[in-house]
């Protein structure tokens, strides 16, 4: 195993270790409210020990425990951010096999599917297509709604990727580098859509609606932003890092094709 | 003697100027076919007469795009500006400074980047910025610039890592020759161009937070009211998509031209 591996494995380790020591440190519900809580947020234990009641990063406007809403509101918002990198992985096979068939009209078409979808603004093509969408036919899971869309809004990236290598073996390599890319990608987008109010639905939390709820109090609960906005750019730098150990080089940035 | 610059990677051939009309074409048909395969039965969207601004929807959509515009420009500008002096830094042994600026931007989402701006250059240390809003009339271009500040900055740092890796590679050289300053901003221009529905993405959301009365706040005003403007949502997400289209078209264009340009000099 070459040493990026090994790097990339111990990294992900020390993750796996990371996320197991703060369940194991969280002795609260992430939904409860604290009986101490008098209507403003409680306060981390390191800025004020006498007044935290055991929540090691204080508590949100509510006083619920930040470490326990984090720690949930991470494994919400990752798992719909994997829910739609699924969606796009697949979808994106899906397209680049009608890609293969030997019909130029096929292809043609197919170019054009990527390229229109390319076109829409991620984040209004998610609120709009809840909103139309929303109030009684098409979207009862708003989740699953956002997966979906956020999916199908990157599987373009994973079509271009597949096409751009003619051997299966060379194409899950590019496959994965970009399913990487995309993930980041999305779980920023889904932290977007729930930053204002479209995502996981409250009380249960994810990074946009607690960063959300914390911009109200910011000037008196700072803590509230940072710790939720903390686990957000973690993850994303974790992802990055692995990402960047297992397959090199930087993000590729200007290797458009066509644009159209 | 003229040295032709090697093709970005992953460029296909490009014939001509009507290849880039017919494709476009094409995906234009492929935007208003997903846009109505996805919204079907919620009315035809042009030309819808809004019952919350009492006017046809594609007129107010058009009147707010020139906020946007300017935002998304002005963005661009400090972004080229910023991007190009950190390279050159990078370039003088600020390497590790410059990596952990770019990669620092790309795990910040922007909205958190914007309510930090907000806070830090305007709430809390009081450098005589707006906080967020747009100046009223009459308006002239210096009554309107303390406004533009915050949002284009944001917007800026939201593009810098893009930005950072663009001039990296044109520093380096690309396919083994230098880049010329008409060609880095020719291609400068058709990164910004690919990368706009982001761009566009992220700025409606900066408007709603620095209350920019722009193309994003329109959507968001329209939400209040979505019930009675559902025709108008799909009228705001086509028409966007249609514009965004037609300016990776023209970016397109300008890289055929260039192109073939190259190709007959040879």
């Amino acid at each position: 195993m070459s040493r990026r591996r090994v790097a990339a494995v111990i990294i992900v380790a020390l993750v796996a270790v990371f996320i197991m020591l703060a369940f194991a440190l969280n002795r609260f519900d992430p939904n409860s409210i604290d009986r101490n809580w008098t209507g403003e947020p409680l306060p981390p234990c390191f800025v004020n020990a006498s007044q935290c009641y055991g929540h090691l990063l204080g508590t949100d406007n509510l006083g619920r425990d930040l470490l326990a809403r984090s720690l949930y509101g991470s494994a919400n918002s990752l798992g719909l951010a994997l829910v739609a990198l699924a969606f796009a992985v697949v979808a994106g096979l899906g397209v680049a096999m009608i890609s293969r068939v030997p019909s130029r009209v096929g292809g043609f078409v197919v170019e054009r599917f990527v390229a229109a979808i390319e076109c829409f603004p991620p984040f209004a093509f998610i609120f709009i297509m809840i909103i139309v969408g929303r109030p009684d036919r098409l979207f009862t899971l708003p989740g699953i709604a956002i997966a979906g869309l956020a999916g199908l809004l990157f599987c373009p990236r994973i079509v271009r990727a597949v096409m751009s290598v003619p051997t299966a073996r060379g194409a899950l390599a590019v496959v994965a580098d970009q399913a990487a890319q995309a993930l980041t990608a999305i779980i920023l987008l889904v932290a977007t859509v729930d930053f204002i109010g479209w995502g996981v639905e409250p009380p249960y939390p994810s990074w946009g609606n607690m960063l959300s709820d914390a911009q109200e109090n910011l000037s008196i609960a700072w803590w509230a932003m940072v710790f939720p906005a903390i686990w957000l750019s973690g993850a994303l730098l974790v992802i990055e890092a692995v990402r960047r150990l297992l397959v090199g080089g930087s993000r590729s940035t200007d290797d458009h094709g066509s644009l159209v | 003697m003229h040295r032709r610059r090697a093709p970005m990677s992953g460029l296909p051939p490009l014939n001509s100027g009507r290849s880039v009309f017919v494709r476009a074409l094409a995906t234009a048909i492929a935007i208003v076919a997903i846009v109505f395969a996805l919204t079907a039965g919620f009315g035809n969207p042009s030309l819808v007469p809004s019952v919350v601004f009492e006017g046809k929807i594609i007129e107010i959509i058009i009147d707010y795009i020139p906020p946007t515009a300017e935002l998304v420009f002005a963005s661009f500008v400090l972004a080229s500006l910023a991007g190009f002096v950190l390279t050159r830094s990078s370039a003088r042994g600020l390497t590790v400074v410059v990596s952990g600026v770019v990669t620092a931007l790309l795990s910040i989402p922007v909205f958190v980047l914007a309510i930090v701006l907000q806070i830090v250059l305007s709430l809390q240390f009081g450098f005589g910025l707006p906080s967020g809003g747009t100046c009223s009339n009459p308006c002239t271009v210096g009554g309107q610039l303390p406004y533009l500040i915050l949002p284009a900055t944001t917007l800026a740092l939201y593009q810098l890592p893009a930005v950072v890796a663009f001039f990296a590679r044109h520093q380096a050289g690309v396919g083994g020759s230098r880049a010329t300053a008409a060609s880095t901003l020719r291609d400068l221009a058709v990164l910004f161009a690919e990368r706009l529905p982001d761009v566009f993405s992220a700025s409606i959301i900066l408007e709603a937070i620095y209350a920019w009365s722009g193309d994003g706040r329109l959507l968001f005003e329209m939400h209040v009211a979505y019930d009675a403007d559902k025709g108008a949502f799909v009228a705001y997400l086509l028409l966007n998509a249609l514009v965004l289209l037609l300016i990776r078209a023209l970016a397109e264009l300008i890289l055929t031209r260039d192109r073939s340009g190259a190709e007959a000099s040879e």
